[in-house]
């Protein structure tokens, strides 16, 4: 590993703490140019909590609302993480989620 | 930009504005709290914004009781009992003007006093409003409206005196924000405050190391390190500092001090194996895989040092069989240092024999061989 793993791991949690992802329950490391994060995905904001207001009469119309903004929040992460220079991959092991080649994010089981 | 959002001098007309807002964004944030509890999210650290809002909102039976409630679960944190105790005793303790330590960040001392009179009009004072302020200035953060988080970040100094709070707070708004200079700033100010403010240190950690300044990275993690063993990823960064150092002794034992916490760190036993792969002790290695809580990472760790043992390919293929998401992280790259561990002409062999297997296509063995046989 380079200094820079040390310096990037910082940048990737830094992109993680702008996105309004809780740190605390994602394990996040770069090892040899690689990001690797694992754990849960999770927004604490207000607009997530809209959603489950504004749609709680429908726990199914809460989970597509949810799978659309998660989907674009981890789009939004692999982009940031990617062009990062020194970045050469990215690996998540996401809980719920799995980046498929040609799919993009895919939810695997509920939130 | 955000520069701009926090550079720009405060004016009083903002300030009366916020005043007018706040009962509205009070609201949103207690139904944003509520709906928290309800999905059992941030429990039973979540009783204490709902709590404040609760009481700097009139409504204090109510509030004591969501206190008290947490209090009952984490009885030894001196924030929820001092806060508890003014609760009861209606003790606002309000700053008085010589109170106030000076902030140099921004100059927000001198802005403060400029606009002493419009704030006195606005705002509550004594901890408890600086706290509500703080949760106010959080929320409209997650609403990337950072002006008015650094307005209600503002006003938590003004009603409590609470520098190293504040300084926390704007050091995470221009951090978020990649404002790493104005971040660095803030944060070094609220630490020479209160230099054992362990959240301060650990955040500014990770400014100095993204700024370049390692080695003082370095010293904060060991200043926080050492209050707090138990922080696992405290542990791990000083792991991952030593490993960039070179330093493989020192990078295992920090490894091992938070594996000691939590043996199911994933980045901790990825780095440990990488670090036992380059000691090269074969029955060091085969110890520390047996002790694995996981299986598929236990399954990952057992190709590569049967790879690194030159065992048949056969065996090897096998092994490969029951990890098929390792092919996807291989071709990310996240294991290829540990490849190139492996002897070059039993790697050939291998590819050749993956690829007669149809385990992997023609262009992939001619990129693997690319890649770690030059």
């Amino acid at each position: 590993m380079s200094i820079n793993d040390f310096q990037l791991t910082s940048m990737v949690r830094r992109v993680i703490v702008s996105l309004g992802l809780q740190t605390s329950l994602l394990d996040i490391s770069v090892i040899n140019g690689v990001a690797y994060i694992k754990g849960k995905i999770e927004r604490q904001d207000v607009a997530v909590m809209r959603i489950r207001r504004d749609f709680y009469y429908s726990e199914e119309l809460i989970q597509e609302k949810l799978s659309h903004e998660y989907r674009s929040t981890l789009e939004a992460l692999d982009r940031q993480i990617r062009i990062m220079p020194g970045i050469r991959g990215a690996v998540y092991k996401l809980k719920g989620w799995e980046r498929r080649i040609g799919k993009g994010w895919v939810r695997t089981h509920g939130e | 930009m955000m520069t701009e959002n926090i550079r720009t001098l405060i004016k009083r007309e903002e300030i009366t504005a916020l005043a007018r807002e706040m009962e509205q964004d009070s609201v949103e944030a207690e139904a944003f709290f509520k709906e928290m509890l309800n999905q059992g999210k941030g429990y039973p650290d979540v009783l204490f914004p709902f709590s404040i809002l609760l009481h700097c909102s009139g409504r204090k039976d109510e509030s004591r009781k969501y206190m008290t409630e947490l209090i009952k679960i984490n009885d030894h944190y001196d924030k929820y009992l001092s806060a508890r105790n003014h609760m009861e005793t209606g003790d606002c303790h309000a700053p008085d003007k010589s109170s106030y330590p000076a902030i140099q960040f921004l100059s927000l001392s001198e802005q403060a006093e400029k606009l002493e009179s419009v704030m006195e009009e606005s705002f509550f004072k004594g901890p408890l409003a600086g706290e509500y302020y703080l949760i106010l200035g959080r929320i409209a953060q997650t609403e990337s409206r950072w002006r008015k988080a650094f307005l209600y970040f503002f006003a938590a100094f003004f009603a409590s005196a609470k520098k190293a709070e504040v300084l926390l707070a704007l050091g995470q708004l221009c951090y978020a924000q990649g404002e790493l200079t104005l971040a660095g700033e803030a944060l070094r100010e609220g630490l020479s405050t209160q230099p054992e403010h362990e959240k301060i240190g650990l955040e500014l950690s990770y400014v100095e190391s993204e700024l370049g300044h390692f080695d003082r990275a370095r010293e904060l993690l060991h200043e926080v390190y050492e209050r707090h063993p138990d922080w696992p990823d405290v542990a791990y960064r000083l792991a991952e500092y030593y490993f960039s150092e070179n330093d493989i002794g020192k990078a295992l034992d920090y490894c091992d001090k938070a594996l000691s916490v939590n043996s199911r760190y994933f980045s901790a036993n990825m780095l440990k194996f990488r670090l036992l792969m380059l000691k090269d002790d074969t029955s060091v290695v085969e110890t520390f895989i047996d002790g694995i809580i996981d299986p598929s990472l236990a399954g990952t760790f057992r190709i590569f040092h049967s790879m690194k043992k030159k065992d048949p390919v056969e065996d090897v293929f096998a092994l490969l069989e029951k990890e098929p998401g390792l092919k996807q992280e291989m071709m990310e790259g996240l294991w290829d240092d540990v490849v190139r561990t492996v002897s070059p002409n039993y790697l050939k062999t291998l590819i050749r024999f993956l690829q007669d297997k149809k385990s992997i296509s023609e262009k992939e063995a001619l990129d693997a061989l690319e890649r770690y046989i030059r």
